[in-house]
């Protein structure tokens, strides 16, 4: 593991204005990099998740000589191992657009209780230009909707601001609803197919309400350590249980009343562990799981 | 009646294997201060068993150092368990059982039945293991800390655990480092616990703090996982909120690592205490606890925070505390619904008695 450590001569240089990125050319969009990181007390495991174009290579470094001196310690992670993703310039622009439509954002200002640094870097001529707004719960719940719609293209980059976005409970949406009580499961299995040395079992779901359930119907559950289950649409966030894999069951546009669906469940579970459904919690609809 | 003996059997349930109980002891080779767990399972039992009075024994060499009796009922399974903490009655001419040398350790089930025509007939079996004791082994935590002090003279920790190959650890495809972690106010001569609702983390929603304080116990301890996270490893595979690399125990072992930078302020003295256990999350022994270390970040009003290893605790290789344990069980309830492993029962392992 290697720890950077930030040369402390010329610092702080002037932040700039939003504006400097606005009307980026071509090249200029290429080399912008965009930055999120937390912003005072730290508790868990925070990170900071950074973004730039698909044609450079990611330099934090570029940010240190803007640090404002009064959040040192917040900037501390930049030198620790960030989660970066990439976007096209395209989408870099639409993300500078989208985001610049956001006085609070944009003004480059410290919220009075800032928990998010939002920043960017642009190389322009010989000279690095960088932005940063210090938002609040309120912005930063902003910025990420911003983002998220600026990158609705990028499955990648959409996923990680997600997850970041989860993580401080900070979703620019709602959560998909909770239908368990309206649903009736049974499972069948899981038992070894040698054939394929995955474990199969089947699910079952069954409206037993008054109310169609709307799709996308998913099913969310923990499985077991070390055990996958194949197919998984994704991993819950901001749903109970969190963090657990779950998988959409087609049921076409909804599941009417009474009327029930099955699906086959796969999983790789290398120690042969027994495998749980319960609990388990069915979730319909749009919004975040 | 007859009551029990060796010789005569009941028809058991699995009668075409030879054998079918299993023990197993992890690691099978290390020091006289190591951890040796000792697993014992799969005992067959007769068809209709309900009406049994059965025992499992286990000893090691001529020490006997465990018994599970059970009134009625069909028994299959004695569990694992620490050779350095399990109650033993030796003879008095044994030696330690972490005498440097070979030990072998058994497990028997007897059982007595009570047959349809009013009789009782016996069951027994009978499997055994060994395990190997040297003078000392390399201890993984040797290099357990590595402090880093950023530009602001914050402090920040490299946590790795990095087991010696063959010998002292159990054998583990995949090591993830725990950790918890108790966060208190120093206030005079008191210390008070400061829950996470009620400390200014103005990057999480009061309602994402709702979700972790729901993870601290009455001890004011909780591991440190954020509430969306997958698990609850430091090292673990997801991008983003696990750091370091989780690595192996074995034979050809590779050192699992992670790295902390606690940030808090104050107007008063805060202490945040910190348990990081080594945990094995794949292979034959996932579920084990392979150790333990722990360090602590200390800051004052006004200044940055220092961290260090706890000079009040060592790290070892044993289990983890009773305060993490139930920091650990609370999260895996809160947050996924599930409890912790158990260490599994062998299916296979050991040999018949001779």
């Amino acid at each position: 593991m290697t720890l950077m450590l930030w040369s402390a001569a010329s610092w702080p240089q002037s932040l700039s204005p939003y504006s400097a990125f606005q009307g980026l050319n071509e090249a200029e969009l290429s080399t912008v990099q965009v930055k999120l990181g937390p912003v005072g007390n730290r508790l868990g495991k925070e990170y900071v998740l950074a973004f730039t174009s698909t044609m450079a290579t990611l330099d934090l470094s570029v940010f240190a000589p803007f640090y404002r001196p009064k959040f040192m310690g917040s900037y501390a992670l930049d030198s620790a191992r960030p989660q970066s993703f990439a976007a096209s310039p395209q989408e870099v622009a639409a993300v500078i657009e989208s985001v610049g439509a956001v006085p609070s954002i944009a003004d480059g200002g410290v919220d009075s209780n800032p928990g998010l640094s939002f920043a960017m870097s642009v190389v322009k001529g010989d000279t690095v230009r960088v932005f940063e707004s210090m938002l609040d719960t309120t912005d930063a719940r902003l910025l990420f909707g911003r983002l998220l719609g600026a990158l609705a293209s990028n499955a990648a980059g959409a996923k990680q601001v997600v997850l970041y976005a989860c993580s401080r409970g900070l979703l620019p949406g709602p959560t998909a609803t909770d239908v368990t009580a309206q649903v009736s499961v049974v499972t069948r299995g899981f038992r070894k197919d040698r054939a394929h040395g995955q474990y199969v079992g089947k699910v079952r779901l069954t409206n037993t309400g008054v109310l169609a359930i709307p799709a996308p119907v998913v099913v969310a559950f923990f499985p077991g350590e070390n055990i996958t289950l194949v197919g998984s649409s994704g991993r819950t966030c901001g749903v109970w249980p969190y963090g657990v894999p779950y998988i959409e069951i087609p049921v076409g546009g909804a599941l009417a009343p009474g009327a029930h669906v099955g699906a086959v469940l796969r999983f790789e579970n290398p120690d042969d562990a027994p495998i749980s459904f319960a609990p388990y919690r069915i979730y319909a609809g749009p919004g975040f799981h | 009646m007859s009551r029990l003996t060796a010789a005569t059997l009941v028809l058991l349930c699995l009668p075409t294997v030879s054998v079918a109980g299993a023990i197993t002891v992890s690691p099978s080779c290390g020091s006289p201060q190591t951890h040796f767990f000792v697993s014992a399972g799969g005992f067959r039992t007769p068809c209709a068993c309900s009406d049994c009075v059965p025992a499992i024994y286990l000893s090691v060499d001529c020490c006997s150092v465990y018994a599970l009796t059970q009134a009625t009922g069909c028994l299959t399974d004695a569990g694992t368990f620490d050779l350095q903490t399990s109650p033993m009655q030796c003879g008095p001419y044994c030696p330690s059982i972490f005498t440097p040398g070979v030990h072998v350790a058994t497990a028997y089930v007897i059982g007595d039945c009570l047959m349809p025509g009013g009789e009782y007939e016996g069951y027994y079996e009978c499997v055994q293991t060994t395990y190997t004791v040297v003078a000392s082994v390399p201890d993984p935590w040797a290099n357990g800390s590595h402090l880093y002090t950023d530009i602001a003279g914050r402090d920040s920790v490299v946590i790795t655990f990095n087991p010696p190959a063959s010998c002292g650890v159990a054998d583990c495809q995949a090591v993830y480092l725990i950790q918890s972690t108790r966060l208190r106010g120093i206030v005079g001569s008191d210390t008070l616990c400061v829950p996470m609702n009620t400390f200014t983390y103005s990057h999480v929603s009061a309602a994402e703090l709702e979700k972790r304080n729901a993870t601290l116990t009455s001890a004011c301890v909780r591991i440190d996982a954020d509430a969306s996270e997958a698990d609850p490893y430091m090292n673990g595979d997801i991008d983003g909120q696990d750091i370091g690399a989780h690595g192996s125990s074995g034979p050809t072992p590779s050192p699992s690592w992670t790295w902390d930078s606690p940030e808090a302020t104050s107007t008063d003295t805060l202490l945040m205490e910190f348990e990081v256990d080594a945990y094995c999350g794949k292979g034959q022994n996932r579920g084990e606890f392979l150790g333990k270390l722990f360090w602590i970040y200390k800051v004052s009003p006004g200044s940055v925070g220092t961290a260090m290893l706890d000079p009040r605790r060592g790290a070892d290789l044993g289990g983890p505390t009773p305060e993490f344990r139930e920091a650990y069980a609370l999260w895996l309830r809160v947050i996924r619904g599930s409890n912790p492993a158990n260490p599994r029962i062998p299916s296979k392992g050991g040999n018949v008695c001779p």
